[in-house]
């Protein structure tokens, strides 16, 4: 017997699919996390993360510092290229998928639980010059990819998607930006990948560009935070440089994490406004699905401006950072399984070519500020 | 032609020797370069924490040193003994406990020893060498002397082969010794300097013992160096089988039996083939508890029955029921003594090892064998492996295998050393790889080279020792900047109400040298060179996040003054006050004295917040020193206690007192230490010495009251009677006789203005008041004459170093004295207290700290703080919060004020951090704290090279700790 939702509905969790039903793909995801990363409260030492530490062992440091840090596993990469090689080699059977649809929640609410993690005062040390110079530089970057995006006739979602990630500087706001702009998971991965092989191959060409410039070691580690981004491939490049460059990387790093928010959150406000303003164009993707302003945003930004007054503390933060862990593991091992690789590879490499002219073009205009800022001896930090 | 060939011979016999000798030189006991890579983790050097058989901690880590190699010609060369696996455990192994050891990475467990004690005698060596004193390496180090009443005392060390030394012993053979140390259990309270001076000429330490026959402040002889040696050890490389003892029954263990008969003296243990009739091995044997006297070679042989050719060695334990079939022990707490009840259980261990003290390691003759014993307990602490022969690595052979270990998969070198780039006599790339492949980054470090292949990869103690020489400068290299680490924030706020005697956070950052703290050689009229040194120690500061603030806790900053030694009056010494030099004029010491109280053993409480709580330490006076039981052990089931006397500054008086009662080597016990201890002017008595109290029935160390100084230095006068000479603008000193034979000098002090007149005569200064020169203070201050008050206070005092000359007598005058009184308010700010601390042996000034007395608050309006005011009215350092967001501290910095410029420190809190505490400066009592926390220090330096995160447990690590829990 059919009985409509309105009559079985007793809650809030109503709209999910029932423990029986989305149990199987609940344990997938589950024991993907299991064995793709150290999570709080997983004894499980078989871990993929455990393996690429060994790996980055056996192979040596690179720059000083692990190489698969440098190809950016992490929390999120891990589960993802598991569940990835598991739905591709071996199928997804169809008892799964509702399970899977779970992404659709811990998405959201990993996104929520990341406020804490984007402490502005963490930032102030740097000073307000440079909090001032990184905002008008993710903006700009921000701004230009969305240009060359429409430029290059690119899919609104993917190419939003791209901007978010280069000009924050960290490809995992691709995963942030997947329930804000709605874009499909094949234009997520393809995206994430452009990013990292932009700060891959500029990671390693940096400091070439830096020695020839003879540039001061903190120019340099602004530039490195600011012009490559990705935490891993930053001290890649700045520790190429010098340990000292290196040092002020992580210095200048929180700059970078404080004002994520601001990047990610622009590039969707300019995608919903305009979905707003052309609701009916065919070539207006991103947001659309988006009839209000989405909750989990508004919570987000209330939490994100709550946090700025100290409310979480330290130790706080953490353990809510363990949950944010535990979460993303779940929402990408889910993504990994649901995605064909076809889908990534259909949004060819267009995302590459506007990834590279957008992240040069930002390189340029740093390397010019920060010439500049020594020719008139402005000091930088 | 005569004068040319002479000298061109003894220029070939110069240069052979030159060429010779280093080459020759064991690198047994030495420590690699001072500037070599230290990596604290390599997945295949362990170092975790098991417990035993009776759930006592043992600390156990892995280490891979390279010492004395050159690299020249395009070749690196290593020397016999340069290439160095350690395995050590932080406390020891000994036989019937079960007791945990790594070898090359294996879990194994101790099951026998074959120990004896090595006596080498006569035994002469100079200031500053280490001198090797057996066959297998180990070396006697005459580090440092010094004098008391100008006699001399030495302070030496025993260093094993590895470089480990426990601790440095002081002996002298000049002084009386502890067994003339009299009843003073009368004594209470504060008693005026005492005229006895101790120091045994023999170091007794449980089963070493040191006694020194003659010595002067260069050369010293010793009669006799007693310490232990391992001869032989026995590991099984398996967890033992534990099998339920059935009376007159037999139990299974593989196709064999074990009989167990009830005998009056134990067991008979009866081993037999499967089907009982061809028997292998039979013997009584006594079940195994936890009397430590068992594993006494007289002993031993009743506890365990080995089965010739069956890799078999059978105990009989008694156990608690519920560790049947295991060896886990799953709780935390100690448990020295036998357990309450328990069942007998058959303890087979198998996969057995013996290694031998100098012979090859059983799987691989390119290493020879080390057994190192704890010098305390004659135990295992260390088994070392090092290369027999020397090599080389060069183009073609870039790499040189460690020796190979046991292993359940395969037998394979434990690590390989790897040399792939030398260019003529420089490194470029060298590291070390481990059994897993996992190998360390390259440790040459930059692009430069380095010089030769030192290195030392792993956690092992040894590492602290070693660097003795060189620790402060690699602490304080400034290659990668100021190292910050960053803190551990707590969800509440850690506070301390009160910082006297306890010392800073471990992780406090070392700013080093900073101008406008001074360090620099000076001269007393003696001409002895001393490295006088000051520095602003931060400690228990903390964020208070409820409110908003930074605290300083009272006593929580200190500016700390320090000599080498102690400053002495009557020798023109001069210490660093606030950047200035100061000359010491007098001092007032006395003696604190204390009867019948009891101390308890001391463990550290964390609260997370890194402060152990020390409601155990007994005080010694007000803010004098405290004393602190720090250590326990059981010698036989003797308990030992070790106990400190602990300064204000928190650093720990030099010597710590080792005390057991009712051992006697004459007796035929194995170990023996005083049961009281007198060093210098500390003595202390114990009625009795417990394993976790110590009931005290007299003790006593100085204490110091005051000092006066002056900034103007000395001035020397030469009077003949009737002469006078000017002291100032407002005094005059007079000559009116002296008698040059009996030492005496009669001198008169007047103002200028005739408003006072004194006359006094100083001496006598002969040979018995020389006797007790130039420490007593009651004899000081007969040579001495101090005249007026407050800041026209002045000084006369004799020339003790040439009183007569000419006909006239000598004098050395001070103008404008200051005073350091205890507890009061410092004269030249307020804000601060005077807390001078005295040396526990000989009543002089040690150290000047100025502390302040009432918290210092520090927040978004007050961001500042100015240290002390110097002469000129400026603080001498002010300490400034750049960014604080009422949790984390991000960036703060210390400014001083010097040569009038401002000088700023790096971010010290280039990490976040949720206090302030520092060290800045280097004198000896920054050194103690650096001292201490060596270890971490030095891995946090590593880290903060290639800007990782301490190193958590993951990859390999992470597994391995799991395997082995």
């Amino acid at each position: 017997m059919n009985i409509p939702y309105e009559t079985r509905r007793r809650s809030l969790f109503s709209c999910l699919y029932s423990l029986r039903e989305s149990l199987p793909g609940l344990l997938a995801m589950f024991f993907i996390a299991l064995f793709s990363n150290n999570l709080a409260g997983n004894p499980n030492p078989l871990t993929l993360e455990n393996l690429f530490r060994w790996l980055d062992a056996v192979i040596g440091p690179i720059n000083h510092q692990p190489l698969f840090q440098i190809l950016n596993s992490n929390f999120v990469w891990n589960p993802f290229l598991m569940g990835l090689v598991i739905g591709n080699v071996f199928g997804v059977p169809d008892c799964w998928k509702r399970g899977l649809s779970f992404i659709h929640i811990l998405m959201p609410l990993g996104i929520i639980m990341l406020a804490p993690h984007f402490m502005f005062s963490h930032a102030e040390k740097a000073g307000l010059p440079l909090i001032l110079a990184a905002f008008a530089v993710m903006l700009f970057t921000a701004s230009l990819t969305m240009l060359l995006g429409r430029l290059l006739r690119m899919d609104d979602r993917h190419y939003a998607t791209i901007a978010g990630a280069l000009s924050t500087g960290d490809p995992h706001v691709v995963a942030i930006l997947m329930p804000m702009l709605k874009s499909k998971g094949g234009q997520v991965i393809n995206a994430l990948g452009c990013v990292l092989l932009f700060g891959l191959v500029t990671s390693f060409l940096l400091p070439l560009l830096g020695h020839a410039l003879n540039m001061d070691d903190k120019a340099f580690a602004v530039l490195s935070v600011f012009g490559v981004g990705n935490t891993g491939q930053t001290f890649n490049a700045a520790f190429g440089y010098s340990y000292e460059a290196g040092h002020w990387a992580h210095y200048v790093e929180p700059v970078r994490h404080a004002l994520m928010p601001a990047g990610f959150l622009f590039v969707f406000f300019v995608m919903f406004i305009r979905a707003r303003r052309y609701p009916h164009a065919e070539n207006v993707m991103a947001t659309k699905a988006h009839k209000t302003l989405p909750l989990f945003i508004v919570a987000f930004i209330v939490a994100w401006i709550a946090v700025q007054f100290h409310i979480v503390k330290e130790p706080a933060h953490l353990a809510i950072f363990e949950l944010v862990k535990w979460d993303f593991s779940l929402a990408a091992a889910a993504l990994g399984l649901s995605l064909p690789l076809r889908e990534i590879a259909q949004w060819g490499l267009r995302g590459v070519v506007l990834a590279f002219a957008s992240g040069l073009a930002r390189l340029a205009v740093l390397v010019g500020c920060l010439l500049a800022a020594a020719h008139f001896r402005f000091p930088i930090i | 032609m005569n004068k040319r060939f002479v000298s061109g011979v003894a220029a070939v016999m110069f240069c052979l020797l030159f060429s010779v000798a280093p080459a020759a030189e064991s690198p047994h006991g030495l420590a690699p370069a001072g500037d070599m890579p230290f990596i604290p983790d390599l997945g295949g050097l362990r170092r975790q924490s098991f417990k035993n058989q009776y759930g006592q901690r043992r600390d156990l880590s892995e280490a891979v040193l390279v010492r004395k190699s050159v690299v020249k010609n395009g070749e690196a060369s290593v020397p016999a003994g340069g290439l160095c696996y350690i395995s050590e455990t932080e406390q020891d192994a000994a036989p019937f406990r079960r007791d945990p050891f790594f070898l090359l990475g294996e879990h194994a467990y101790l099951v026998d020893l074959a120990q004896s004690v090595r006596t080498v005698r006569d035994v002469t060596l100079k200031k500053g060498e280490k001198k090797p004193v057996d066959m297998a390496g180990y070396r006697l180090w005459f580090d440092y002397a010094t004098d008391h009443y100008d006699l001399p005392y030495i302070q030496m060390a025993l260093i094993a082969p590895s470089g480990h030394w426990p601790m440095e012993f002081s002996v002298s053979s000049k002084f009386p010794g502890i067994k003339d140390l009299p009843d003073r259990s009368r004594l209470e309270g504060d008693v005026e300097q005492l005229d006895e001076f101790f120091l045994d000429p023999a170091f007794e330490y449980g089963a070493s013992r040191f006694e020194v026959k003659d010595h002067d402040f260069q050369k010293a002889t010793f009669a006799s160096l007693s310490y232990p040696v391992i001869e032989e050890a026995t590991f099984s490389l398996s967890r033992p089988v534990a099998l339920d003892l059935r009376q007159e029954e037999y139990r299974l263990y593989g196709a064999k039996r074990i009989y167990a008969f009830r005998e009056n003296e134990g067991f008979r243990v009866r081993v037999t083939d499967f089907g009982g009739d061809k028997v292998l091995a039979e013997k009584v044997i006594r079940p195994v508890s936890s009397q430590g006297y068992k594993d006494d070679d007289k002993e031993k042989d009743s506890y365990s029955l080995t089965v010739p050719g069956e890799d078999m060695r059978i105990e009989i334990a008694v156990q608690p029921e519920y560790l049947r079939h295991s060896d886990f022990v799953p709780w935390s707490t100690e448990v020295p003594h036998d357990w309450k009840d328990g069942v007998l259980s058959l303890i087979v261990y198998r996969d057995l090892v013996t290694v031998k003290n100098g012979a090859p390691w059983p799987l691989d003759h390119r290493y020879i064998v080390g057994l190192e014993a704890n010098l305390l307990t004659g135990k295992l602490q260390r088994l070392t492996l090092e290369n027999a022969e020397p090599f080389t690595l060069d183009a073609e052979r870039d790499a040189f295998d460690g020796p190979v270990k046991h292993s359940d998969v395969w037998n394979r070198p434990a690590f390989r050393l790897v040399a792939d780039d030398i260019q003529g006599d420089r490194v470029r790339s060298y590291y070390l790889r481990d059994a897993f492949f996992q190998r360390t980054d390259n440790l040459s470090f930059t692009d430069k080279g380095r010089k030769n292949i030192d290195c030392f990869i792993g956690r092992t103690p040894t590492f602290v020792s070693i660097l003795e020489d060189s620790f402060l400068n690699r602490l304080a290299m400034p290659d990668f900047g100021t190292e910050v680490q960053g803190s551990h924030f707590t969800s509440f706020p850690s506070v301390m109400p009160n910082m006297a005697f306890h010392a800073p956070d471990p992780t406090a950052p070392f700013g080093g040298l900073m101008r406008g703290f001074g360090r620099e050689q000076v001269t007393n009229r003696r001409g002895e060179r001393l490295t006088s040194s000051e520095g602003l120690v931060i400690r228990g500061s903390y964020v208070d996040w409820k409110n908003n603030r930074i605290v300083i806790p009272p006593a929580g900053l200190f500016y700390t003054s320090r000599n080498a030694r102690n400053v002495r009056a009557l020798n023109g010494e001069t210490f660093y006050m606030l950047g200035r030099r100061a000359y010491i004029a007098t001092f007032e010491s006395t003696t604190f004295t204390r009867r019948n109280f009891d101390i308890d053993f001391w463990r550290v409480q964390p609260d997370a917040s890194l402060h152990p709580i020390y409601w155990q330490d007994q005080p010694l006076g007000v803010n004098n020193k405290v004393l602190r039981f720090t250590e326990s052990h059981l010698l036989d089931d003797r308990p030992m206690a070790q106990i400190n006397v602990v300064k204000y500054s928190g650093n720990n008086f030099g010597a710590p007192f080792e005390l057991a009662q009712g051992l006697s080597r004459e007796n035929g016990d194995r170990y023996y230490l005083h049961d009281r201890f007198a060093e210098g002017a500390t003595w202390i008595e114990p009625e009795f010495v417990g394993e976790t109290y110590v009931r005290v029935k007299s003790f006593g160390t100085p204490a110091i009251q005051s000092v006066q100084y002056t900034y103007e230095k000395p001035v020397r006068a030469l009077l003949a009677p009737g002469e006078e000479k000017p002291l100032g603008k407002n005094h005059t000193l007079k000559l009116l006789s002296f008698d040059e034979r009996a030492g005496l000098a009669t001198v008169e002090l007047r103002r200028n203005d005739g408003s006072l007149t004194e006359t006094r005569t100083l001496g006598p200064l002969n040979d018995e008041t020389r006797a007790f020169l130039p420490q007593h203070q009651r004899v000081v201050n007969s040579l001495q004459f101090q005249f007026d008050e407050g800041k026209n206070k002045v000084l006369a005092e004799m020339d003790v170093k040439t009183p007569f000359e000419k006909g006239k007598a000598a004098f050395y005058t001070y103008v404008d004295l200051k005073k350091l009184e205890s507890d009061t308010p410092f004269e030249g700010d307020p804000r601060f207290m005077v807390r001078p601390d005295v040396c526990g042996h000989c009543y002089q000034l040690n150290e000047v700290l100025l502390d302040n007395p009432d918290p210092i608050i520090l927040d978004k309006e007050h961001p500042r703080f100015d240290g002390p005011r110097m002469a000129d009215g400026k603080p001498q350092f002010s300490i400034v919060i750049d960014s604080f967001d009422g949790e984390m501290i991000h960036a703060w910095h210390i400014e001083t004020n010097y040569r009038k410029r401002v000088f700023k420190s790096a971010n010290l809190a280039f990490q976040p951090r949720n206090n302030i505490d520092v060290l800045m400066g280097v004198n000896g009592t920054i050194e103690g704290f650096l001292r201490a926390s060596l270890m971490e220090r030095s891995a946090w330096q590593e880290y903060w090279r290639t800007g990782a995160h301490p190193h958590p447990e993951r990859g390999l690590d992470a597994w391995t700790a799991l395997k082995f829990q």
